[in-house]
């Protein structure tokens, strides 16, 4: 019997989960301070996926995936959960929609692609992880607020502010350019 | 703000009507791009605004362009991490590891 349950929970894993290691790969790296934090946290919860597929519906496994990445991140260490619970100690830069005082200095022969990786990794993993569900991942602004157990108004009101600041970083660049082959 | 501004069907009126939609639009812009704007009587307005203003049009490109850079830049996997996420995979479904 036991034997028959753990083959269930093993066909589920592959059926449901192990196609979407690329998603959380990404998704823990969009949670973390490193790369190698990042490793740590995809595996750990990949593992804690596996431990709890008798308790998985089978439904929207992104979303799943991404709250068990999110509560293992927040329970890791202080600073993660200051960074993915709050936004206290996130300064802000003025969000007058007005451009940084010397873009031409940030952005000059930099290649756009660069820097929106290099803006990306600059901002908190709080807002990082909320474009990276809405932007590459693809869910709607609920499905992220229930990934992430926050309301569906802090994923819209981080959101915007991530966006600003990659705008504000890519002021003066030809954003809607097309990517170099 | 002038007195003309403030009869219905008047230019000033229209231009004072379209300034407001064009602050709706910002407002409400990663929304509108990401298709997220209930529909509604207003979502309705600021979509037929947009047809006509091409500055709103430009701001809803740019959104656009930059959700496109984002995706373009960030859809990869970091290889090593996805590589030990299948090793662990394979453990875990083979019995290898202690949890399977």
């Amino acid at each position: 019997m036991a034997t028959e349950t753990t083959t269930d929970q093993t066909k589920r894993f592959e059926e449901l989960i192990v196609p979407e290691m690329p998603f959380l790969a990404r998704v823990a790296r969009s949670m973390s301070h490193s790369a190698a934090e990042a490793d740590d946290l995809a595996q750990d919860t990949l593992l804690k996926a596996y431990r709890a597929m008798d308790r998985f519906d089978g439904k929207h496994p992104k979303a799943w995936l991404a709250r068990i990445a999110r509560n293992t991140a927040i329970n890791r260490d202080q600073r993660n959960r200051e960074f993915l619970l709050s936004e206290d100690g996130i300064v802000e830069p003025d969000d007058d929609g007005s451009a940084p005082s010397d873009p031409e200095e940030i952005v000059v022969g930099a290649d756009v692609d660069e820097v929106l990786r290099k803006g990306l990794d600059a901002l908190p993993p709080a807002f990082r992880v909320i474009v990276q569900l809405v932007d590459v991942e693809g869910l709607s602004y609920q499905e992220a607020a229930d990934a992430l157990e926050i309301p569906v108004g802090t994923v819209m009101s981080r959101l915007h502010r991530a966006r600003r600041r990659l705008r504000d970083a890519l002021a003066g660049t030809h954003l809607d350019r097309e990517p170099q082959t | 703000m002038s007195f003309e501004s403030r009869i219905p069907g008047t230019r000033a009126w229209k231009r004072r009507r379209e300034g407001k939609l064009c602050v709706e639009v910002v407002l409400h812009i990663d929304e509108i791009v990401d298709g997220e704007l209930p529909p509604s009587r207003k979502a309705t307005l600021l979509e037929k605004h947009m047809t006509a203003c091409s500055s709103c049009r430009d701001e809803a490109e740019v959104v656009l362009a930059l959700k496109r850079g984002i995706a373009r830049v960030a859809q990869d996997a970091d290889a090593d991490v996805l590589e030990h996420l299948h090793s662990l995979a394979r453990r875990l479904c083979s019995g290898e590891h202690h949890d399977a």
